[in-house]
């Protein structure tokens, strides 16, 4: 146990960021987000908006996933579900303030969530993944099919941010709006973790039948973990939809569910800390391996990069995968931990 | 910084109105739990046959019997994971048949697993918080904003987790995830998180079990502190039958689902079908 740190009531002890280091990382994370516009050309800070927007639907995911342990396949029919609600509900009121639109895209989300939840009343694991993808499918369907409202395969335009009457548009006055959200959605999802609900959550997904002999009722947790978990994909997929522009179904193909279940794994399932590295990570990746690719057809002509991409993308994200599961099955937040441990103790060595 | 009220101590919230029977059975020998012509079958097998006893309040009731006698069924019916096909269970006149595992909980009944069913991915403290869940009324929206008169409901709460944690003689564990923890560790961990559902009767299926001598020890203790201190009745499933003999109250014997014998420690082993089941059917018991 660690000697010279103690705590006086129970308030303190509930602290979301107790140690030294990690209000330094804190401190380091905040200076970090305010100068990096500054400092960034257009492409990074268009690879860091999307990376945002992957971190809200990231801990959507988690928060099903990693603290409730309901396994979903159908990330991406929530994520097209906020995006198509924002293009609709933006597309015929553009007048309305854009966190309103995203409120209403969440909302909307959250009561397909209540859809998606019905299954999980009864399949568990494997079965219940099924059921998630058969989710997915049937709105993917719906959406190709209302055309009149969704444009079908063509998709659809979505306006501009409107704040008001104040247009916001480009990378540089997104920024802002995805911090906020990001920041927003991560305190709320670790108040709700610290609290009744997340517990809840946690006593589910580790032996549901105890939880239940504890007095939670597990399916209404369930539920509130479904429509949570949908909220946070619904407003992720609305942030995309206006940032974007643009939507249409090959926005939300099952690759996306995938990438965000790597999001969840890599980062570390049950830790939000986690998901912020893994949505960076993977959104990251593809632009890593370009540069790879570029860098080897420099080194080697008869290469050719742009056919290799796809394929070294989808080597590389298996890869990541399974390298996780096996030597870090915690994910980043996992290596942080055993970085933090050490620092915490250092000169010591034990 | 305004002052949370103060938390009286676990064994005095009692008088406080509570969503448990406390206040119907606080008289010591009040029956706090009746099982009724209790019939449980699967398929073919018949795993209670007409099985009727009772509980009173301040007692440890041991429940023993054969492998394969119904006891853990007994105690699965009663916490609502199994239904039974016919009889009742009253608590406070009113039948559990057919409630739902949590509504139970809710009643006063805490319970223990045979196998461990802690939560492994979480803390000692967040494993006995658990139990809080049906006392804390603040919500979804409460809980994420972290705000007000919710964050203050959930600090007394803790403030009662806390109290067993002490209870159980745990403190340095509290932070500790129960996964690394000792078996008889584990198993105390999940007293308290029974403990934390102020339930008015513990259920216990095999609380020692697979110990060595000293956790057997401790286990007996707090099993022992829970019904003086507190004033619980206890239901007690086990196989060790030196410590049932030892802190019990009152015997029923089980075998093949129906109930062979009941009485006081000392008079339950003069019966002769408790005698045939465990040792044989001459009835010879050695010296």
């Amino acid at each position: 146990m660690r000697s010279g740190y103690f705590k006086v009531d129970y308030r303190r002890d509930r602290e979301l960021f107790p140690l030294f280091i990690e209000r330094l990382v804190l401190a380091v994370a905040v200076v970090a987000a305010i100068i990096l516009p500054l400092i960034t050309d257009r492409y990074l800070l268009h690879l860091t908006n999307l990376t945002m927007i992957a971190i809200v639907g990231a801990i959507g995911l988690n928060l099903l996933m990693g603290y409730t342990g309901q396994v979903s396949l159908g990330h991406a029919a929530f994520l097209a579900i906020g995006g198509y609600t924002t293009a609709i509900v933006a597309g015929y009121l553009p007048q309305l303030p854009f966190p309103v639109v995203i409120l209403i895209a969440g909302a909307v989300t959250s009561v397909t969530g209540l859809l998606a939840a019905v299954p999980a009343f009864r399949l568990k694991g494997l079965y219940l993944a099924l059921s998630t993808l058969a989710f997915y499918y049937i709105v993917m369907f719906i959406i190709l099919k209302a055309e009149p409202l969704t444009g079908g395969a063509m998709g659809r335009h979505i306006p501009e941010l409107n704040f008001f009457g104040l247009e916001l548009d480009g990378e540089y006055a997104f920024y802002p709006v995805g911090l906020a959200i990001v920041v927003l959605g991560l305190v709320l999802a670790k108040n709700l973790l610290r609290t009744k609900t997340g517990r809840a959550w946690k006593a589910i997904r580790d032996w549901d039948l105890a939880a239940e002999a504890m007095g939670v009722n597990l399916r209404m947790y369930k539920t509130l973990s479904f429509t949570t978990g949908a909220f946070y994909a619904g407003v992720a997929g609305s942030l995309y939809a206006y940032y974007i522009g643009f939507i249409s179904p090959q926005d939300f193909t099952f690759t996306v569910s995938v990438n965000y279940i790597a999001m969840v794994i890599v980062g570390g399932m049950g830790t939000l800390a986690g998901t912020v590295a893994g949505a960076a990570f993977i959104t990251m990746l593809p632009n890593w391996i370009n540069q790879l690719a570029g860098y080897l057809q420099s080194l080697w002509p008869a290469f050719q990069a742009s056919t290799a991409v796809p394929y070294l993308e989808r080597l590389f994200f298996g890869l990541a995968i399974v390298l996780f599961l096996i030597f870090e099955p915690e994910g980043l937040f996992g290596l942080w931990k055993s970085l933090r441990n050490y620092l915490v103790m250092w000169p010591f060595r034990y | 910084m305004e002052k949370d009220p103060v938390v009286p101590h676990y064994w005095h919230r009692r008088n406080e109105v509570l969503p448990s029977f406390y206040n119907y059975c606080h008289e010591k020998g009040k029956v706090c739990l009746e099982a009724r012509k209790l019939t449980l079958r699967f398929g073919g097998i018949t795993a209670l046959d007409g099985v009727s006893f009772h509980v009173q309040q301040g007692e440890i009731h041991a429940i023993v019997g054969p492998n394969g006698a119904g006891k853990s069924s007994l105690l699965n019916c009663i916490s609502g994971l199994y239904r039974p096909q016919q009889g009742e269970i009253l608590v406070r006149g009113q039948d559990l048949v057919g409630l739902s595992p949590d509504k139970i909980s809710m009643l006063g009944l805490g319970r223990t697993f045979q196998r461990l069913a802690l939560f492994k991915g979480m803390t000692v403290l967040e494993n006995i918080f658990v139990g809080r869940h049906s006392f804390i009324r603040a919500g979804l929206l409460a809980g994420a904003f972290y705000w007000g008169k919710g964050v203050r409901e959930d600090i007394r709460n803790q403030a009662m987790v806390e109290e067993i944690i002490e209870f159980l003689e745990i403190e340095h564990l509290r932070n500790v995830p129960v996964g690394e923890l000792s078996y008889g560790l584990q198993k105390r961990v999940e007293l308290g998180r029974a403990l934390a559902l102020e339930p008015a009767v513990l259920l216990l299926d095999e609380p020692v079990a697979g110990m060595n001598l000293e956790e057997k020890e401790d286990m007996a203790r707090f099993i022992l502190d829970v019904k003086e201190d507190l004033g619980l009745a206890v239901v007690l499933i086990e196989h060790e039958l030196d410590m049932v003999m030892d802190i019990s109250d009152r015997v029923t014997v089980m075998n093949f689902g129906r109930v062979i014998g009941e009485g006081q420690p000392a008079q339950v082993v003069q019966i002769p079908e408790v005698v045939a089941a465990y040792v044989g059917a001459e009835g010879q018991r050695p010296a």
